[in-house]
């Protein structure tokens, strides 16, 4: 996985706003990742979530990095 | 009625199979007359064209036009062959799931996103509509009933797209931001808020959020100055938010910090599967069933929100605010379910 060059208080914050979502998708869909997997995934796509305008972009764009995501596992 | 030669019979269906062809090798990409040509060729024989084969391809692409209105046309600056629309040669149909799924995609991918990847959806999207009939395609983009998908779309539509903009050119611009605010503690009148703003986010339920570090409220009530808090997009007043040409600091000011330990019941750990909600989660499942986790969180308030919902599975250990706060909430929950 790649690093990710977050200060500690700005990656404490997107992993706080963006985990309930990514958790919801996490468990719907039944991907199975732990937690340490949930914010890798968060932290590298925090820039695409953060281009979402509303909820269900948000969910399609957790949906589709997931299947780029499950590649690079 | 006299039968046609078999040779003729048989040259027709060769010459209608090798249009279709032709439709299917443009639906993928436009092509030149040669590589058209190539391609049949390769796939229906060398002798499906005869030796004067642009003129054969001309009276096919005639032919297509004539009888079943394709709109295919010659792109001089490229010099290749376009399809633009199948005509009556829409073959290709959906079931209304699938056309909602479609619409699905049309909600969530629309026109003018900058991620990457969109254009692919989007491009895939405008090729499957396009193969539709012309009385599908309406209901793929505008019939769909999008409510069986369960998209909560009432929250995201509140939000007002010119605050939206704002705000994310304030967080682009790393500029502080200033709009009027009505919070849970205002009745009716907002008040103003200054912000250093971070990160839009979405959370399930539907509701779109600033995350902001607090700079000043005028006039002041509850909140704290230096505070981190997650802003309500659509409740800031529409209009209000301006970008101030004040710009951040590199770093965060780091908000207050929590070590965060619940006890959750056998009745939701059990199966080992609970939810992670929290950054630095860490589960250790007891042997009778029950789990103990760590986390470390700055939002008590969302912390509240999110562990209400175990109800009386979950037993708030630490941090001691969150506990009064959970204390709080109990009271409050008893007190509604007390008899009068």
């Amino acid at each position: 996985m790649a690093e990710f060059e977050y200060d500690p208080v700005t990656r404490q914050r997107l992993i706080e706003s963006w985990l309930p979502l990514v958790q919801e998708a996490n468990s719907e869909y039944g991907w199975g990742y732990t937690a340490r997997e949930l914010e890798e995934f968060i932290l590298e796509y925090a820039a695409d979530l953060g281009q979402a305008d509303n909820v269900a972009l948000a969910r399609a764009i957790v949906w589709s990095r997931q299947a780029h995501f499950q590649q690079r596992r | 009625m006299e039968q046609p030669p078999r040779g003729n019979k048989r040259s027709s269906f060769f010459t209608f199979r090798r249009r279709m062809v032709l439709v299917r090798l443009l639906l993928r990409e436009p092509r030149s007359s040669a590589d058209l040509i190539a391609a049949v060729r390769a796939e229906l024989g060398a002798e499906s064209y005869p030796s004067a084969a642009a003129v054969a391809l001309k009276h096919d692409f005639d032919a297509l036009r004539n009888e079943y209105g394709c709109v295919i046309r010659y792109q001089h600056a490229g010099r290749y062959y376009r399809l633009f629309d199948l005509g009556e040669l829409t073959l290709f149909d959906l079931p209304n799931s699938c056309l909602e799924a479609l619409a699905f995609l049309d909600a969530s991918f629309p026109a003018g996103s900058a991620i990457p990847e969109y254009a692919a959806i989007r491009e895939l999207f405008e090729r499957v509509i396009a193969m539709l009939p012309p009385e599908r395609r309406s209901a793929a983009v505008h019939g769909a009933d999008l409510s069986r998908l369960q998209l909560p779309a009432i929250p995201a539509e509140r939000i007002d797209r010119a605050t939206l903009a704002v705000v994310r050119r304030a967080i682009k611009q790393r500029r502080e931001l200033v709009f009027e605010y009505l919070s849970n503690f205002d009745t009716d009148t907002p008040r103003r808020h200054r912000v250093a703003p971070y990160t839009v986010f979405f959370r399930p339920e539907g509701h779109g959020y600033l995350d902001a570090t607090l700079l000043d409220a005028e006039p002041r009530s509850v909140e704290v100055i230096g505070s981190a808090l997650h802003y309500r997009l659509d409740r800031i007043v529409a209009g209000s938010a301006r970008v101030l040409p004040q710009i951040l600091p590199p770093q965060r000011v780091a908000p207050p910090a929590y070590r965060l330990c619940y006890h959750l019941l056998p009745v939701v750990a059990r199966r080992r599967d609970i939810a992670v909600y929290f950054p630095d989660t860490v589960i250790e499942y007891q042997p009778d069933g029950s789990a103990l986790v760590r986390a470390t969180i700055t939002n008590l308030w969302q912390a509240r929100q999110v562990l209400l919902r175990y109800g009386s599975a979950c037993r708030i250990i630490a941090p001691a605010e969150l506990v009064v706060l959970m204390r709080q909430a109990a009271t409050e929950l008893a007190a509604l379910y007390n008899e009068p």
